[in-house]
């Protein structure tokens, strides 16, 4: 196997991602999910293990919701997996066709037509969607099957449904989809979210917009991790073989490449192309020195000044500088930093003197995977890799 | 240049893909990665989407093709990998439109499989139905397939796209993982760099650079390859194709496309020639860069234009002030620009210097702006890197006064002398940019010339050790031509490079560069020392024996030498005198270095040394012993020399006789292994191995241990094939010394020619023994035609293959050879005898006794000939007489032969069965044969050689009997049986054979058919008289 960072992994190759597969099938028996994690960490890869691979008794409807910008685009596009999902076992939907029909649509010689909604004002994407759920929960009750949507990128949908149509909509959106979860969740349905802007953040903004809603709680959060060391390890064998980079310390160097990349996929294929590319045998020196030509480089190939340019826009520019703050003294400090420390140096630096602020502003730089807790509850960086860049870019 | 091949510049696509691989340059590695990325995405579920970055014109394109053309090719994929190169030129603003442009594509390819039809279908339906069935038909029609989609400028696909068609495509994707993206981009773009975009981190993505000076030279060079223009190759290599390259290099940037444009120019020298072509380049480049200018945001455009303008790289701050804008902006804008590959930045200090990336985009401004025909300011630049500063004032006094050459030329030279010399300042700036990328990254060292200097002479010796003389004389030139180089770094320049022609056989260079640096002023004695001694070395190269002397006699008349240099030139100029058979002197030269106090010990040894070959010389063997004894002995002194002495000390025992010793100094070389100079060890390999005749399988050792001596010289080898050669011949191994004189004769020129024409002689003869009589001729007339092949291999040539001929019964042939010997000068004279002899033999087959009577005589009367030629010729002049009756010579000349034989230390025996034939039918009168029987026993009884005579008359029978004619009277048998039975019953050593000869009377007397005879004779008798028979 070739290193193959941001390209599509043969599903037989995927390491590490059997705990999570199992605690989401754990999960769904009782609740939907969400899954929050940062881009390219394997998330469209765990949808598809899911979907390809699904646990007995479930029957996973996947789809990806960045190509839909408006509400009825999306029920539309559900209607049309629910059809056509039925229609494989001599079935139809019957009560969203009837609605079709109400509304224009004909149907010939067994296709079915849609009728135009161009020139109405008021889309009637919530009937479509509902009733598409239903027929298919309707059919799914005889064939003793259970239902499982598996969206991913919900958050780029409702951007864009926002941009496009307006805040209420999405929310409505929202709402929507946790009504029928709500409605039929007691029939098996079932909705697994994925996304890599944190839905919170959209939420936040819809917020923002008086939306009192709380419209994701019902759904457990399951976050994505970096792989763990020993199939981080692995990953790093397959690919160093697979390139056929010379080695005489293979272990060795996949250990290195395990460790220094967090365990993060994407950036071990990063690595391990990179060392194909230098033509340079596999030692752990030389992981080391590519990964530091990566953090280095002007052209910032990993792009990783997004964690410093989101933080304006995630967190206002009235935070900026607090946030700035505690990252860089988490930064330079060799151990965990507590809540009253962190709150002294904000002070003496004259950027943050609140401490009910501070908190919330902590819990959200670990909801966006910059900082985790110890048993203390003093704070780190999560990854000692973003950890490292950070240091090297602020110049600390 | 190009003209040849068809090599499209804006469109590689449509160059033939053998053409593009052919001189395809720099990215093989990328290639290869490529190929082995898309066919894993062909043959696995790992799909993976390749972006290729770079500026127009650096060979995206030429890529792309390549790799299609590797994929075409590889039948694996035939059933796994459908390939849809989309139009670069069409547009797409949504998922709908991409996809068809996919699909038509595949359909141009795969016109049976993507049918029109099926495509046609899709103008039916809405849009947005469309796009399901477009999908819904690519899909089936995909079936197991893999399918790659090249889309070349994918920034302007994504631009077209807008976010949401972008979300569309990468929701496409992923919910399809069939598809595998090949792409290229003239810079990154945000698309795909930045984390909140869709298609971030999508792409493997790798930035193409421009081609390195060095990619540069490989991509001219394989044009003149594939345009088979041999001579332009090697034009390449020079100093002038060198700076030439460099000079179209500066114009272009680096870019493959404008590199392959300028290459025209590479190989003309006349500056009207020039100047026509710059122009019909500039007519034919103007809009392209016109173009590429347009292509640009109006800020952009406006900074581009004041960089063309501009003479030097200039600062942020300068160019926002020029255009009236903020820094920032125009900062944001250059970082845009150089994404692009317009501009490139330099770095001096904390400030960033900007400068055009292609200087040849200056022409589109300086066109425009250029109404008054004045020169064109890149032509003058172009100038003065394509001629050095002497080449433009020989070039302008050639021009006609007023022409548009000369105002080039003037204003070149004027150029350089207000700013320097551009094409020197060049080949620094290239050298220190190479020295500067090799630096760690982390070092602040700051580049001065002298660092510069430095490393270039570095380098110039790591080339020439590379044996790379053209790059060591050019590092050299650089140090040379470079205005602020230090006097000493010059004279070093100059030693350096005087060294590196004589390398190359340029020795007239040598001496003028040594003599520049005895003409310069300010340069340490030492530098001079250095330059007459290498001057010296180089007179001597060329027989100028009187002018080596007096350099060398200059450096020690030097005062403040170093005593080591002093002391060099004593041993050198020793060993001049010595070449010109002043041994005397040779001795007093090194005497007086041996007496030094303060020299090395090496210095003194070399002395030592070459004093002791003077001595030898003199043949004062003794004195050369213990001089090299000295050397052996002295410790500290190098391998190198101690070997030589070895050596030499061992060649000198030999001339004393003293074999022992002499085979312990070469085994003394021989154990030194590798610390002895190789040539040493080879030879004393050699030597020893010749020193061991009759210890075959220690002869062969030696031999075999030069063959397989790594570095050892060829000649040696070659010697050491042949004599092993010859070893196997001796022990009957005849392949393998065939073997090992093929190996010889296939080294052709490279060997020694008496060597190889030694080798052909002995395969010849070697083949001759196994029957082949063709190889003989063949290989025997390589020799005679061998040009300086020495005299004595070709009159064996000779000799082996008239002897050859003779017995292929083509005897004008065979005397033609024979006779070409005899008129040799010069040739061995046991050759001479032998051709001599079988000349005779020849004429004797042909009935012509007078001349065959004559060349027997001859052989007589040659002088140390060999004992067994000598006798068969007098047997043979014996059978000559007796067949015309003059018996009383025949008698003398059977006497004299075997005394001759007898006399010898040899223990031949001359074949009497001829004569005893002559004899038999010479007379069937008893009485006649009595008495002649009584005289030749006498005379073989003097002699000592009844056996002889005996064994002749039992062999006679089997001439009788196998002649194929009718066999003798029976009476006419027993009477000359009789007749020896009268004779040979008084003597006893002739009972036995009598015996025998008695029972092959009767025999014969049976017509032959009665076996039963035979049973009178014991087991062993029988044995002698059967083989004799031939029965």
């Amino acid at each position: 196997m070739k290193a193959n960072p941001g390209g599509q992994i043969d599903l037989r190759e995927v390491v590490g991602r059997d705990k999570v597969i199992e605690q989401i099938w754990d999960t769904l028996e009782q609740q939907s999910i969400r899954i929050n994690a940062e881009r390219r960490i394997g998330k469209t890869t765990i949808i598809r293990k899911l979907c390809d691979e699904p646990r007995s008794g479930w029957v996973p409807i996947s789809q990806d919701l960045e190509q839909y910008h408006t509400a009825l685009e999306f029920a539309i596009a559900v209607f049309r997996q629910v059809d056509g999902f039925l229609s494989l076992r001599r079935r139809t939907a019957r009560r969203t066709k009837e609605l079709f029909t109400s509304l224009g649509g004909i149907e010939v010689k067994g296709v079915f037509k849609l009728p135009s909604f161009l020139n109405s004002n008021e889309t009637p994407w919530k009937e479509i969607l509902s009733n598409s759920i239903l027929d298919l929960i309707g059919e799914k009750d005889k064939q003793n099957e259970r239902p499982l949507f598996l969206w991913d990128e919900v958050p780029y949908m409702l951007e864009s449904i926002k941009k496009n149509e307006g805040e209420n909509v999405a929310m409505e959106l929202l709402d929507t989809l946790r009504g029928l979860r709500q409605t039929h969740g007691r029939n098996g349905l079932r909705m697994v979210f994925t996304g890599s802007i944190g839905l919170h953040h959209v939420i936040k903004s819809l917020k923002r917009q008086n939306y009192a809603n709380a419209p994701i709680n019902d759904m457990l959060l399951i976050p994505v991790l970096p792989l763990d060391f020993k199939p981080a390890k692995e990953l790093a064998t397959k690919l160093i073989q697979g390139e056929g980079i010379q080695t005489s310390v293979l272990d060795e160097a996949a250990t290195v490449v395990a460790n220094v990349s967090d365990g993060f996929p994407f950036y071990i294929h990063h690595i391990i192309k990179a060392m194909k590319q230098s033509g340079w045998e596999g030692t752990p020196d030389n992981v080391e020195q590519i990964v530091l030509q990566q953090l280095k480089d002007a052209n910032d190939p990993w792009e990783l000044n997004h964690y410093r340019d989101r933080i304006s826009v995630y967190y206002g520019e009235e935070f900026e500088s607090a946030v700035l703050e505690i990252l860089d003294e988490i930064t330079v400090s060799s151990e965990a930093l507590s809540i009253n420390y962190l709150l002294t140096k904000l002070k003496n630096a004259g950027v943050l003197d609140n401490r009910d602020q501070l908190i919330e502003l902590l819990k959200i730089l670990e909801q966006d995977h910059y900082l985790t807790r110890n048993n203390l509850g003093h704070y780190y960086f999560q990854f000692p890799l973003l950890q490292r860049w950070w240091k090297l870019s602020r110049g600390l | 240049m190009i003209d040849k091949i068809f090599l499209s510049l804006f469109t590689p696509s449509r160059s033939r893909p053998e053409d593009l691989e052919v001189i395809f340059v720099q990215r093989h590695g990328i290639l290869a990665d490529a190929v082995e990325r898309v066919k894993e995405s062909a043959t696995t579920g790992n799909k993976h989407h390749l972006l290729f970055v770079g500026p127009r014109g650096t060979g995206k394109t030429h890529l792309v093709t390549l790799l299609v053309h590797r994929l075409d090719k590889d039948v694996s994929l035939d059933n796994k990998l459908r390939i849809a190169w989309l139009n670069e030129d069409e547009t797409s603003t949504t998922l709908l439109e991409f996809l068809q442009r996919i699909y038509l594509a595949l359909n141009k390819r795969h016109e049976d499989e993507f049918d029109k039809k099926s495509f046609d279908a899709i103008f039916d339906f809405q849009p947005e139905e469309a796009k399901r069935y477009i999908i819904q038909l690519l899909l089936e029609k995909l079936q197991e397939y893999t399918l790659l989609v090249i889309v070349e400028n994918i920034d302007t696909l994504f631009e077209e796209l807008g976010k949401s068609g972008q979300q569309d495509l990468r929701a496409f994707i992923q919910e399809n993982p069939v598809f595998s993206f090949v792409s290229t981009a003239q810079k990154i773009i945000d698309d795909i760099s930045k984390r909140k975009n869709t298609f971030f981190g999508f792409f493997q993505t790798e930035q193409l650079k421009n081609l390195s000076i060095h990619e540069a030279t490989e991509l001219l060079r394989k044009i003149s390859i594939i345009n088979n223009q041999q001579d332009l190759a090697s034009f390449l290599q020079s100093d002038t194709g060198r700076s030439r390259i460099l000079a179209l290099y500066h114009i272009s940037g680096g870019n493959h496309r404008i590199y392959i444009a300028l290459s025209k120019f590479i190989t003309h020298d006349s500056i009207n020639m020039l100047v026509d072509l710059f122009a019909k380049m500039i007519d034919k480049m103007t809009p392209y860069y016109q173009e590429r200018i347009r292509w640009l945001a109006p800020q952009q455009r406006k900074i581009i234009e004041y960089l063309c303008a501009c003479e030097r790289p200039v600062p942020v701050k300068a160019i926002a002030k020029r255009l009236f804008a903020t820094h920032q902006s125009i900062s944001s804008q250059l970082n845009d620009l150089r994404k692009k590959g317009y501009v490139q930045a330099n770095q001096r200090g904390r400030e960033s210097l900007y400068e055009i990336a292609e200087p040849l985009m200056r022409i589109c401004v300086e066109v425009k702006e250029n109404q008054t025909n004045d020169p064109l300011r890149i032509l003058i630049d172009f100038l003065r890197i394509w001629y050095d500063g002497r080449e433009l004032s020989m070039r302008l006094q050639e021009c006609n006064s007023m022409s548009v050459e000369q105002a080039y030329l003037k204003s070149a030279i004027d150029k350089n002398l207000m700013h320097g010399n551009l094409r020197v300042q060049l080949m620094a700036a290239e050298f220190r940019a190479e020295i500067s990328d090799n630096q760690n990254s982390q070092s602040d060292v700051r580049i001065t010339v002298d660092v510069v200097v430095e490393a270039l002479l570095y380098r110039g010796i790591a080339h020439g050790k590379l044996g790379e003389s053209e790059k060591e004389i050019a590092d050299y030139s650089v140090v040379i031509d470079l205005a602020d180089a230090s006097a000493d770094a010059v004279a070093e320049a100059l030693i350096s490079r005087g060294i590196a022609y004589g390398k190359l056989g340029e020795l007239n260079k040598t001496i003028t560069d040594c003599s520049a640096v005895i003409d310069l002023t300010d340069v340490p004695v030492e530098a001079v020392a250095k330059a007459f001694i290498n001057r010296g070395i180089t007179y001597g190269k060329l027989g100028e024996s009187e002018k080596e002397i007096a350099d060398y006699s200059a450096v020690i008349d030097l005062a403040d030498t170093f005593v080591e240099t002093v002391a060099e030139a004593f041993i050198n100029r020793g060993i001049a005198y010595g070449k010109l058979g002043e041994l005397n002197k040779t001795i007093t030269d090194c005497s007086v270095v041996i007496d030094l106090t303060d020299v090395s010990v090496e210095i003194v040894a070399r002395a030592l040394f070459y004093r002791g070959i003077a001595y030898g010389k003199l043949k004062k063997l003794k004195k050369a012993i213990t001089d090299c004894s000295v050397v052996i002995d002295l410790k500290g002194a190098s391998m190198d020399i101690v070997a030589r002495a070895l050596f030499y000390r061992g060649i000198t025992y030999r001339k004393l006789g003293k074999s022992e010793r002499e085979i312990t100094d070469y085994s003394g070389v021989i154990n030194l292994k590798d610390a002895a100079p190789v040539e040493i060890v080879a030879r004393a390999l050699l030597y020893r191995g010749n020193r061991k005749l009759g210890e075959s399988e220690a002869t062969i050792t030696d031999y075999s241990a030069i063959i397989d001596l790594k570095d050892a010289p060829v000649e040696t080898v070659a010697e050491a094939r042949l004599y092993r050669g010859t070893t196997y011949g001796k022990l009957g191994e005849s392949e393998k010394a065939i073997t090992d004189y093929s190996a010889v004769i296939d080294l052709k020129d490279a060997a020694p020619v008496e060597i190889v024409a030694r080798a052909l002689l002995y395969r010849g003869i070697t083949c001759g023994k196994l029957g082949e009589s063709e190889k003989i001729i063949t290989d025997c007339s390589a020799v005679i035609d061998l040009k300086d092949a020495p005299v004595d291999a070709v009159a064996g040539a000779c000799l082996y293959r008239g002897t050859t001929y003779g017995k292929l019964g083509e005897s004008e042939k065979a005397i033609t050879d024979f006779s070409t010997v005899i008129d040799l000068t010069d040739a061995p004279v046991d050759i001479i005898a032998e051709v001599f002899f079988y000349r005779g033999i020849t004429y004797r087959i042909q009935n012509n006794l007078e001349k065959s009577e004559k060349d027997f005589k001859a052989v007589i009367s040659l002088e140390n000939t060999l004992i067994p030629i000598r006798v068969d010729a007098y047997l043979f002049l014996a059978e000559i007489y007796m067949s015309d009756g003059r018996w009383d010579f025949a008698i003398l000349m059977i006497d004299n032969g075997l005394r001759e034989e007898r006399n010898s230390h040899d223990t031949y025996s001359g074949d009497s069965t001829n004569i005893i034939d002559v004899f038999f039918k010479s007379t069937f009168i008893p009485r006649i044969r009595q008495e002649r029987i009584r005289m030749l026993v006498k005379v073989y009884e003097d002699n000592n050689a009844i056996a002889q005579l005996s064994g002749a008359l039992i062999k006679h029978l089997g001439v009788l009997f196998t002649s194929g004619e009718d066999l003798p009277a029976s009476d006419n048998l027993e009477l000359w049986a009789s007749a020896w039975e009268d004779t040979f019953n008084n003597i006893d050593e002739s009972k036995l054979p009598l015996r025998i000869f008695r029972t092959g009377i009767d025999f014969l007397k049976s017509n032959g058919k009665d076996h039963s005879i035979l049973l009178d004779l014991n087991q062993e008798e029988v044995k002698i008289l059967k083989q004799a028979m031939a029965l």
